[in-house]
């Protein structure tokens, strides 16, 4: 019983120190209590236990470092195994690094403003569903109303145009409520910040400036502050300058990908009517455990806000709700970088296999040596100790040049495309890439430490003497090593058909087949005030707004549309179709035009017709559809003349009278979905995209068509002003960067199975050196020494295909939900990866094979006699 | 003694208080653990109690380093336990507690120099 205990006590001690003086510890432990029996004392449990407590670390950290000095020393005799060894976990862990720092930095590490997660957006939600903008009269209540929150700013873009003696240029600047700063926790680092005195209509103009537009405008030179500059030909005091960290303000559909200047919202107001929306609002939750009760109270002010104003309310019954921020930046980015990382583990997991396989050659090598050792008293502990010791010492080394390798990928990244990833600039190697490195390291070296003492129990048990002599492999070792072989070939398998299936996406993606031309277009949003709040004022304006512009020169077509194609903004919406007495329903998004928008847009016509000035509010009600929407109606698509009912407005019956290409409304990586276009005359709103085809350059049109919508009505904002292609390359970028790094990631994987399938091949045919020998002496000639060799990894490759090729359709899957377009079930992939594989593994197979072949038979006989 | 060995001797002195028991534990005869404590607590009348650990860790080193060998030779066979290791002082051993003895008798010379209580 106390010897247990005893036992108990001497834990604290390292195992190899056990090992060689346990017993006769535990001896002078018993000799201890008869003693002190003897005498009538209690045994000294007090003074073993303090002894054995202070000798413990000492003891741990000399082992330590006694294993680690042998580690180096035995590495060092062994350079060509030690620096491939190194190199390769250099590139696995540094690409498992840099694409962890990225997804460190995208999705991990918070925004940089004070608590960002209790930071919400809030919307209006029409009552067909979709949110909008708010008003400024909203924002307001919302200051006012709001309990559960710390504050509410509205902020909205503007482009003002800055004019310095080297001419115009338009700026990139938001107008935030005078709190909008304070709220995101930012101080300026120069200046002050805006105050409400700033915030009032007429008040004097003053600036905020952007600390990149700082650097590059005024060479940071920090005596701008109370200088003036010119905006759109009034002078504005500057008052303040950003910290660099708020420069990036996380590019999304809320906020522009820059902003140079910030302005005091009230004065840049185009309009305080409440009907007129088109502003955000940042709230600040008061934790961020107060959404739902932020939820709450928005319910309970949209009920009172339609009681008291209903006329800016109309169509039904209108609502608030709360967005967490953080999900409106990062959500597009995710599922990619889940992907890459996805990628990035079965890349590391062969470059571990190579290391674990290089391993075990070099423990064949040493099993002699093992196995000696072991026959004079060495304890499996102090021999794992060792193993570990030495591993320990390959992964640092390799982590360590992973890291370097990985602080390289940012930069890289940032220089290839600024827009690729929301908040790239961000990403570096910090403390969390750190720790996650170390746990690699830690990992890597237990796995690697586990897979040659695992070897080495199984086959030195059965004896010192044959394991010294380097027998014939035992069967169960020979299992280790085909294990491996099919293990890595799977894998390579596996992430070569990934890669491939994302290379060909990318590919594909060069030339998608957007359903339309962005060339050339001018979009800008007009939002109308309450003026043109009827419907036929509305679509009044809209049809002067196109006369008007079409009037610019250089201009060939113009129309309007509700919501632009790849912006992601979609009406989703439904329709009716069949019999009453059957009626189905189609969901589809929703989506109003004018005449020419097709035209304007290049969306081919299929069937049927355009709209035209025939199709009025008077006239019978028709509706355009795409090809998905058609095929849903009918399997040949031919649905001309065919009558559909949208489910808000039952009664009418709206005809199809044409057919549209599909259009990628979500974004060229994602589907087309259905859609339902409706004339502008039938479906009027008051808020729609210009889109405006030019003959030339149309950068350069953005003013004069601004001039003619002035002409009409200059308070009237033309908001959001973008080259369709503009908007096109920001949508793609995304998509872009994560594909090409996955291409990188399939590259490598396949370099790194290659090396690692002739590292285990050589180590399999190295074990069998003497069976070889027998065979040849028996009479074998080395021609079939050689096949056999050949038939015999083709066997193991070819099992490893099959199970690469089964966990692909695994793979797939992911890629499937992460990216569009893989559906296209072609086989392409899957039968250039397994020839990729075959291919590589026969050259690396043929080395060990000659090897094998060229076995002599009285060295091999002799060493192991 | 040349240079070279003399240098040796340096990287193990001054020994330690405990490490200086122990050896001369030894130097008068192989002894098995429990005997090393015991003749260490006789020799100071109980004021140095080494831990078994402590002396484990002590001889380990002590092993590692040349200055003791375990011995498979016994005292006394018929009395003695199969299972206790001897531990014999070696002649390199031997050199170095005498160098750090001669080291302490300078020192307490040195001491009786400038006519610090000694008597």
């Amino acid at each position: 019983m106390a010897d247990r205990r005893y036992h108990w006590l001497l834990r604290l001690l390292p195992r190899s120190f056990r090992e060689d003086h346990e017993t006769e510890m535990l001896q002078v432990w018993r000799d201890e209590q008869r003693e002190a029996a003897a005498e009538g004392r209690r045994a000294p449990w007090v003074a073993a236990a303090r002894d054995t407590l202070r000798v413990a670390p000492r003891e741990h950290a000399a082992t330590a470092i006694r294993n680690l000095r042998v580690a180096v020393r035995r590495l060092r005799r062994a350079p060509s195994f030690t620096i491939t060894a190194i190199l390769t976990l250099a590139l696995g862990t540094g690409a498992a690094a840099s694409v962890f720092s990225l997804f460190n930095a995208v999705l991990l590490r918070p925004l940089p403003w004070r608590s960002p997660e209790s930071i919400g957006l809030i919307w209006p939600v029409q009552p067909s569903g979709e949110r909008t903008w708010l008003s400024f009269p909203e924002v307001e209540d919302l200051q006012h109303d709001l309990t559960s929150v710390a504050g509410v700013a509205g902020f909205t873009d503007v482009r003002p145009a800055l004019v310095s003696a080297g001419g115009s240029a338009e700026l990139q600047a938001l107008a935030v409520s005078n709190n909008f700063l304070a709220l995101l926790g930012i101080t300026p680092i120069a200046g002050r910040d805006f105050t409400p005195v700033d915030d009032r209509p007429g008040a004097m103009p003053v600036v905020i400036l952007g600390h990149m537009f700082w650097r590059a405008q005024f060479a940071a030179d920090p005596s701008i502050v109370g200088r003036t500059i010119t905006l759109d030909e009034r002078s504005y005091v500057v008052i303040g300058i950003l910290p660099k960290d708020f420069a990036i303000v996380p590019p999304t559909s809320v906020l522009p990908d820059r902003v140079d200047v910030w302005l005091p919202l009230q004065p840049h107001l185009t309009s305080r009517d409440r009907t007129v929306r088109f502003l955000h609002a940042l709230a600040r939750v008061r934790d961020a455990n107060a959404f739902a009760e932020t939820g709450d109270e928005l319910r309970t002010y949209a009920a009172r806000v339609q009681q008291a104003s209903a006329t800016a309310y109309p169509n039904g019954r209108w609502t608030f709700e709360i967005s967490r921020f953080a999900d409106a930046v990062l959500g597009p980015a995710r599922m990619p970088l889940y992907l890459l990382l996805a990628l990035v583990s079965l890349v590391l997991l062969i470059a571990c296999i190579n290391v674990a396989s290089l391993l075990l050659i070099r423990g064949q090598a040493r099993r002699g040596e093992l196995a000696l050792r072991t026959a004079l008293g060495a304890g499996p502990a102090k021999l794992a100790g060792e193993l570990f010791a030495e591993t320990l010492v390959l992964a640092t080394l390799g982590c360590l040049l992973g890291l370097a390798l990985a602080s390289a990928t940012p930069p890289v990244l940032r220089a290839l495309d600024p827009s690729a990833l929301p908040r790239l600039d961000e990403a570096s190697v910090d403390l969390t890439v750190l720790g996650f490195m170390a746990g690699l390291v830690l990992l890597t070296a237990a796995f690697f430490t586990a897979i040659p003492m695992i070897e080495r129990m199984r086959s030195a048990t059965p004896g010192v003497v044959t394991s010294a002599r380097g027998g014939t492999q035992t069967r169960r070792s020979a299992r280790l090593g085909s294990t491996l072989v099919v293990l890595q070939t799977a894998l390579a398998t596996t992430i070569v058909i990934a890669a491939l299936l994302l290379t060909e996406t990318f590919i594909r993606l060069q030339h998608v087949d957007l359903g339309f031309n962005p060339d050339g277009v001018l979009t800008g949003r007009i939002t109308l005030s309450s003026k043109y709040r009827s419907g036929p004022d509305a679509v009044r304006f809209f049809e002067r707004a196109i006369n008007e512009v079409t009037r610019v020169s250089g201009v060939k077509g113009v129309a309007a549309v509700t919501q632009l194609p790849l912006s992601g903004a979609m009406l989703s919406s439904a329709f009716l179709v069949g019999p009453e007495t059957a009626r189905q329903r189609i969901d589809a998004d929703l989506r109003g035009v004018t005449p020419t928008y097709f035209d304007v847009m290049n969306v081919p016509m299929r069937e049927g017709r355009a709209f035209t000035e025939h199709d009025s509010a008077a006239n019978m009600r028709v509706a355009i559809v795409d090809e998905s929407f058609a095929r849903r109606l009918r399997a040949d698509g031919r649905v001309v003349g065919q009558r559909i009912r949208w489910f808000r407005q039952p009664d009418d019956e709206l005809e199809i009278v044409g057919v549209v290409a599909d259009v990628r409304h979500r974004g060229p990586v994602e589907s087309a979905r259905e859609t339902v276009y409706r004339p502008l005359q039938q479906y009027p709103r008051s808020s729609m995209f210009m889109v405006v085809k030019t003959a030339g350059q149309a950068t350069t049109l953005g003013p004069e068509v601004r001039a003619a919508l002035a002409s009409i009505d200059p308070t009237q904002p033309f908001a959001d002003v973008r080259m369709m292609t503009t908007r096109f390359e920001h949508a793609m970028s995304r998509a872009r960067t994560s594909l090409m790094l996955a291409s990188v990631l399939g590259l490598l994987a396949l370099v790194l199975a290659m090396v690692g399938l002739y590292g285990v091949l050589s180590y399999a045919v190295a074990r069998r050196t003497r069976e070889f020998g027998i065979r040849i002496a028996l009479g074998a000639t080395p021609e079939s020494v050689r096949a056999l060799v050949l038939k015999e990894g083709l066997r193991l490759t070819l099992t490893g295909t099959a199970f690469g090729v089964a966990s692909a359709a695994i793979v797939k899957q992911i890629v499937e939900t992460a990216l569009y377009g893989v559906a296209d079930e072609s086989l392409r992939p899957y039968v250039l990866a397994v020839l990729l594989i075959l291919g590589s593994s026969a050259i690396a197979y043929w080395i060990p094979a000659r090897r094998a072949r060229n076995t002599d038979i009285a060295t091999t006989l002799q060493a192991g006699a | 003694m040349t240079l070279a060995r003399d240098r040796k001797f340096r990287d193990h002195l001054p020994l330690s208080p405990l490490v200086l028991h122990v050896l001369l534990a030894l130097a008068d005869g192989d002894k098995h653990g429990y005997a090393i404590i015991k003749e260490v607590r006789r020799r100071t009348d109980g004021d140095v109690e080494i831990g078994a650990s402590s002396l484990y860790s002590v001889l380990r080193r002590l092993l590692a380093d040349g200055l003791v060998i375990e011995t498979d030779e016994r005292p006394d066979p018929a009395l003695d336990d199969e299972r206790r290791r001897y531990y014999r002082l070696t002649k390199f051993g031997l050199d170095v507690t005498v160098a750090d003895l001669r080291r302490l008798e300078s020192m307490i010379q040195q001491a009786r120099a400038k006519r610090i209580a000694f008597r």
